[in-house]
């Protein structure tokens, strides 16, 4: 009941905010504004703003043909789940993707981020059966988004979400080639963060299969190696980007995993005192100051 | 500056008919053209004329607010500040000046007032515009310019709240500029924690500010003023809000794009508001001048990430410093800071045992600074950082190169020291000793000296070179008589004469060393060897004494003395001190390895004295003991022990009925690791006997098997029975599953036992099944950790073997010679196999079509493995038809009568098809055949 009612809420906010506008530019000249509501092969659907209050909205139908452009307003849903990416938000999540959908390749459209965000929230889960929606939700924006960085942006998340799969191997070989060809800061630090993760994983799993590691001599190498890895890429947005809050504070966590797996819970404490006081708006820092000490978590 | 953008915007004069030249209307009318073409120095003179000659007549008195208004307007613009004060009070105690006018005037009073440096009136004269004038829109202005008036004053701390309260208010025009000044104050006042939470705030919106690389060059000062106080954190949080230079350009490079269109806008209109005009081009003047000075400084982001890592390295994060100055060194041209950088980058990777990352990080700095005097430093921890890798040929050369190039700097004795003692590591002990010796003979004086003869004499003796390394040790009291390793050397001294036999001299020194060193390092181990030198004279009593006499606290060497001592009791059949004395140790060591070994030791001196059911009931105490404990190791040992106390039949049979029982309590006790113990000690009691009984108990095992908990020689034996099992099985269906449950064991196995000596077993196991499945690849991998961990493998010629025929399947060739030419040069395979991988190369190179190469190998068969006589006839047939290839045709038709002549071969095939190749030779020279 509770939750059917919280899928009912975000559905009809997802549709409430009528407020922001699109607007469509015809070849002739002419424009209309209203919401871009659906599209198909050949025409987008504009739901027109009420001629008068009370009355009904309409939705009309225009040939793709006839379209120059079409400029997409803001869209305070959107912006809602973009700021807080919580898996309480999933059903809203898939709405407004839904929603943004048959826009995929429409130049301007804001239809890849809502997909990314979906697919981010997706990942949150523990439920495998959505790490695969989230996979190929993924795969079909690197293929059919219309811009090159959401593309880009794309390639990162189904590398994510083969992560999240246990596919590391497969993750890591792709996201040592990406990180050699990032050359825009942003995508650098969301490689290296990415590389990062699989490095993670990849020694969780060392870990997991040789608890005695340390008796083996070529385990504790490839451990080593591993873990400095890790902890050489997770740090390396707080170190060389430390303005870049989100993806700084995302690195010291990863780095905050890799110091505990090696079993240093002292430079773990560091790593997470540097989130708490340098970075205490991220979403970082909650977790972080509940694994300090009581008295080290004040910033 | 700010005082004359706070200058507003004047009425122009309305235009009327052209009055007579030189009359009062004249006078003001072309001072107000003047005035409105910006002509301000000329309307001054047109306005001050006006005053001068009709100023005071009545007539005027109308025209007075204007005149005096625009005026102390253009003197303002003229910069005359004292003429424009006293021009604009003059017009204040008008009192037909119109309210809004008075409101500018007011603020003019007070911009005038800063002008002129008198600060404490200006503050006066514009906090009192705030106050009359509340709905100013020059209020903002006004509370800027009274907090810059304090900040002048030198008043930094009011100046700080002044303009915080200018900072918080989100409104405010001036946000950006506030900040900047407020951090400055605050700074300048040593309220650092206050700047820090500034930046904290104004961090994640300093874009807003205009004088972001003024703001972020205070940042950085902050930072280094946490830095000077020892406060890295504080420092690290104040220095990671600074931006990357290059985004900092880019950032000030479009607001100045964004600032002079937003002016070419105000420009082109006919009516410029004056003041946001006046503000546009502050604005754009502030940020011309940052990115001039940005320009000047391209080693910013060194700057700021240099301080980071002294930040780091004061807190002794080694990996972030190391970091940050390794990214910054490859980048920066080569200065003085940048090689002191360089060095602590050096010892932060040393220190976090990084040495790839020293040694990468030493050879670019060699390569950047060639003649720095910190080379022979640089160039000695490269060779430290190559020794703690274990790479020590390289370390070698390093230390040898250091110390040949800088023979005169403090580095080269500690190089040629490290030179011989990472000779000794490697150990090359007689090398290392003759460079300790020269070492000696080049330093004489140096403080390593001491140390360089004690290794020289220990080099000496681990060579065996015992009455050398005696006389260097000999030599040490007196040439270093205050000397640290006094007791070592005199330790080391006694046990060379030890290893010479020469027990009277040993112990003689030994004693005297236990004398002079009652608890050194190596005086437990001095004991050992005392007790040792005394038995070898029959000083029994004397020597058990010395072993009794080795403390607990010595771990190993204790438990080492009280098995010696064991042995002497024995040898005096000293039965009952044995069994005390090893009693003694159980209750100590109950889950020691060797405790099968005293158990052992007690079940002895119970046979010996014919109590044969004594010596069990100890081993089955002990079992039921430590049984169920899994980190009681010994146990397996014990009942293969126990298991020999039983001779004949009759008594096998009771202890086959015993280990039952024992299972069957085990099992009701839910004593899962004694069970498991038990049917595996009950499979090797009935191993002979009865096979097919041990294999099943072994399979039952299997399926209780924790591998933690378990040994993995249980291990291994119950997952190669489910193999058998698997191989004997006609249902496919179960045979796959026993072999999916001998894989769990194995992997398991290997999960938790690493070090386990079956290692070996189950990792070829494990590559079987992969084979088994058609995953080669898998398989490989599995040979590969063969070859890595357990190289001392009975299985290596056969893991080589296998993966090398792999590789010639898979058409990599070359692949495949590398596989089989590590098998010939691995201990522990056969000779048959080593033949088979010789007659395997020369086929590779028969393929290769490469007759000349193959036929060396085929030579190697029948020169050195002569007793597989299935292999070497081969290799005779395939070496004759290569050296037909070769068209050696003399050559070949002598390999062909060897093997057709061999007694041995004549009766494989081979021999006959020689024959048969024959009959095509002509019959040679009877002389030559002969020969």
């Amino acid at each position: 009941m509770k939750r059917s009612f919280v899928i009912l809420a975000a559905v009809v906010a997802a549709f409430g905010s009528v407020a922001a506008q699109d607007t469509v530019e015809y070849i002739d000249g002419n424009t209309r504004s209203g919401r871009i509501v659906g599209a198909n092969d050949k025409v987008f659907q504009l739901r027109m703003p009420p001629p008068m209050p009370g009355q009904q909205s309409a939705v009309i139908s225009i040939n793709r043909a006839d379209v120059e452009k079409i400029i997409f307003g803001p869209d305070a849903d959107f912006d809602t789940v973009t700021k807080d990416p919580v898996l309480g938000r999933l059903a809203f999540a898939r709405v407004l993707w839904q929603r943004q959908e048959p826009l995929l390749s429409v130049p301007e459209s804001h239809a890849a981020k809502a997909g990314m965000v979906y697919g981010e929230i997706l990942l949150l889960s523990s439920d495998p059966a959505r790490h695969n929606e989230a996979l190929a939700l993924f795969q079909r924006i690197e293929e059919e988004a219309w811009d090159e960085t959401d593309r880009d942006t794309a390639t990162r998340g189904r590398l994510k979400a083969l992560l999240r799969l246990g596919r590391v191997d497969e993750a890591s070989a792709e996201a040592q080639g990406l990180a050699e060809q990032a050359e825009d800061p942003g995508l650098l630090l969301e490689t290296k963060l990415l590389l990062a993760q699989t490095r993670l994983a990849a020694l969780r799993e060392l870990l997991e299969d040789n608890p005695r590691w340390k008796q083996d001599p070529p385990v504790r190498t490839e451990r080593n190696q591993l873990l400095n890895d890790a902890l050489d890429l997770s740090l390396y947005p707080f170190l060389f980007h430390g303005t870049a809050h989100d993806q700084a504070a995302q690195g010291l966590w990863l780095a905050h995993e890799a110091y505990l797996l090696a079993g240093d819970a002292a430079a773990a404490r560091e790593v997470a005192s540097d989130i708490v006081s340098i970075y205490p708006e991220t979403r970082y820092a909650g977790p972080a100051r509940e694994a300090l000490p009581e008295k080290e978590s004040e910033p | 500056m700010t005082a004359m953008a706070a200058v507003g915007p004047l009425a122009a004069q309305d235009e009327e008919a052209a009055p007579e030249a030189g009359t009062a209307r004249d006078l003001i009318i072309k001072a107000d053209r003047a005035y409105n073409e910006k002509r301000y120095a000329e309307a001054v003179t047109g306005y001050e004329g006006y005053l001068r000659d009709f100023g005071a007549s009545a007539e005027a008195k109308p025209t007075l607010p204007h005149v005096r208004y625009n005026l102390s307007a253009a003197l303002l613009q003229t910069q005359k500040f004292d003429a424009a004060l006293e021009s604009i009070e003059a017009a204040q105690a008008l009192e037909e000046m119109a309210p809004e006018k008075q409101e500018n005037l007011a603020f003019w009073r007070g911009v005038s007032l800063i002008q002129l440096g008198e600060n404490a009136q200006a503050r006066e004269a514009l906090d009192g515009f705030i106050e009359k004038f509340p709905r100013s829109r020059r209020r903002q202005d006004a509370a800027l310019l009274a907090a810059t008036a304090l900040l002048v004053e030198g008043k930094k701390k009011e100046a700080a709240a002044a303009l915080n309260v200018i900072r918080q208010n989100p409104e405010s025009l001036h946000r950006g500029r506030a900040t900047v000044l407020e951090l400055h104050s605050l700074i300048e006042t040593g309220q650092d924690a206050a700047a820090l939470e500034l930046l904290a705030q104004e961090g994640a919106r300093q874009d807003r500010i205009t004088q972001i690389a003024t703001f972020q060059t205070l940042a950085m000062a902050l930072g280094e003023k946490y830095l000077a106080d020892e406060k890295p954190r504080e420092a690290i949080r104040a220095l990671q809000t600074i931006w990357p230079r290059e985004r900092l350009i880019a950032h000030q490079q479009r607001r100045l794009e964004d600032i002079k269109e937003q002016l070419a806008v105000l420009e082109a209109s006919p009516n410029p508001d004056v003041f946001e005009r006046s503000q546009a081009r502050q604005i754009a003047r502030e940020v011309e001048e940052e990115l001039k000075n940005l320009e000047k400084i391209p080693s910013f982001d060194a700057s700021v990430r240099f301080r980071m890592a002294s930040a780091f390295h004061q807190q002794d994060r080694y990996r972030e410093c190391a970091l940050l100055l390794n990214d910054m060194l490859s980048e920066m041209p080569p200065d003085a800071v940048v090689e002191q950088a360089s060095i602590t980058a050096l010892q932060s990777w040393m220190a976090i045992e990084r040495y790839d990352k020293a040694v990468e990080g030493a050879e670019l700095f060699a390569e950047r600074f060639p003649k720095s005097k910190q080379l022979p430093l640089v160039l000695y921890l490269q060779g430290m950082a190559q020794q703690q890798d274990q790479d020590y040929d390289t370390a070698l050369a390093t230390f040898t190169n250091l110390a040949a190039k800088f023979p005169e700097t403090e580095q080269a004795p500690r190089a040629v020291f490290m030179q011989a003692f990472t000779q000794l590591l490697s150990e090359k002990n007689e090398e290392a000793a003759e460079l300790f010796a020269e070492f000696g003979k080049k330093y004489p004086d140096d403080e390593l000296g001491e140390s360089a003869a004690y290794w020289q004499g220990s080099a000496l003796a681990f060579a065996k070179k015992f009455p050398e390394a005696r006389e260097v040790l000999s030599a040490i009291p007196t040439e270093y008589p205050k000397g640290a390793l006094l007791g070592p050397a005199a330790f080391r001294h006694a046990y060379c004469a030890q290893s010479m036999r020469e027990y009277e001299t040993a112990a003689e020194e030994l004693k005297a060393y236990l004398r002079a060193y009652p608890d050194g390092e190596e005086s437990a181990e001095a004991r050992i060897l005392l007790g040792d030198a005394l038995l070898a004279q029959a000083e029994a009593d004397e020597g058990k004494a010395v072993y009794a006499s080795v403390p607990a606290a010595a771990g190993r060497f204790h438990e080492e003395a009280q098995f010696k001592l064991a042995k002497v009791l024995k040898l005096e059949e000293d039965y009952e001190g044995l069994r005390n004395l090893m009693q003694g140790f159980l209750e100590q060591y109950p889950q020691s390895p060797r405790a099968a070994e005293a158990l052992f030791y007690i079940g002895t001196a119970w046979r010996q004295e014919d109590q044969m059911e004594k010596a069990k009931e100890e081993y089955w105490s002990a079992i039921k003991k430590f049984g169920n404990d899994p980190t009681s190791y010994a146990v397996e040992d014990l009942f293969l022990a126990l298991g020999r106390l039983y001779q004949g039949d009759s008594e096998k049979l009771d202890y086959l009925a015993d280990l039952r029982a024992l299972r069957a309590q085990a099992e009701a006790g839910e004593q899962n690791v004694l069970a498991v113990r038990t049917i595996w000690a009950l499979a090797q009691a009935v191993k002979k006997s009865d096979p097919d009984l041990s294999q099943a108990l072994l399979r039952e095992a299997s399926v209780l098997v924790d591998a933690q908990i378990t040994s993995p020689a249980v291990l291994v034996d119950c997952a190669e029975a489910q193999m058998l099992a698997a191989a004997a099985q006609a249902d496919p269906a179960e045979g796959r599953r026993r072999r999916d449950l001998a894989a769990g064991i194995y992997r398991e196995m290997l999960k938790w036992h690493p070090r386990a000596p079956q290692k070996d077993k189950a990792l070829g196991a494990l590559a079987k099944l992969a084979l088994e499945a058609g995953d080669t690849q898998t398989a490989l991998d599995y040979y590969g950790r063969i070859e890595r961990d357990t190289p001392w493998s009975s299985l290596m010629g056969d893991v080589l073997e296998t993966r090398a025929r792999i590789e010639v399947g898979e058409g990599r060739l070359d692949e495949a010679v590398d596989s089989y030419t590590r098998l010939l040069a691995a201990e522990n395979v056969s000779g048959k196999l080593k033949a088979q991988a010789l007659l395997a190369l020369g086929e590779l190179e028969m393929q290769r079509n490469r007759p000349q190469l193959a036929i060396p190998y085929y030579q190697r068969i029948y020169v050195l493995y002569g007793k597989w006589r299935a292999t070497v006839a081969k290799a005779y047939l395939r070496s004759g038809e290569a050296f037909e290839q070769i068209a050696d045709l003399e050559a070949a038709r002598k390999t062909y009568e060897e093997l057709a002549n061999s007694e041995d071969l004549a009766s494989l095939p081979e021999a006959d098809q020689a024959r048969e190749k024959l009959k095509k030779f002509a019959p040679a020279d009877a002389t030559e055949t002969s020969s």
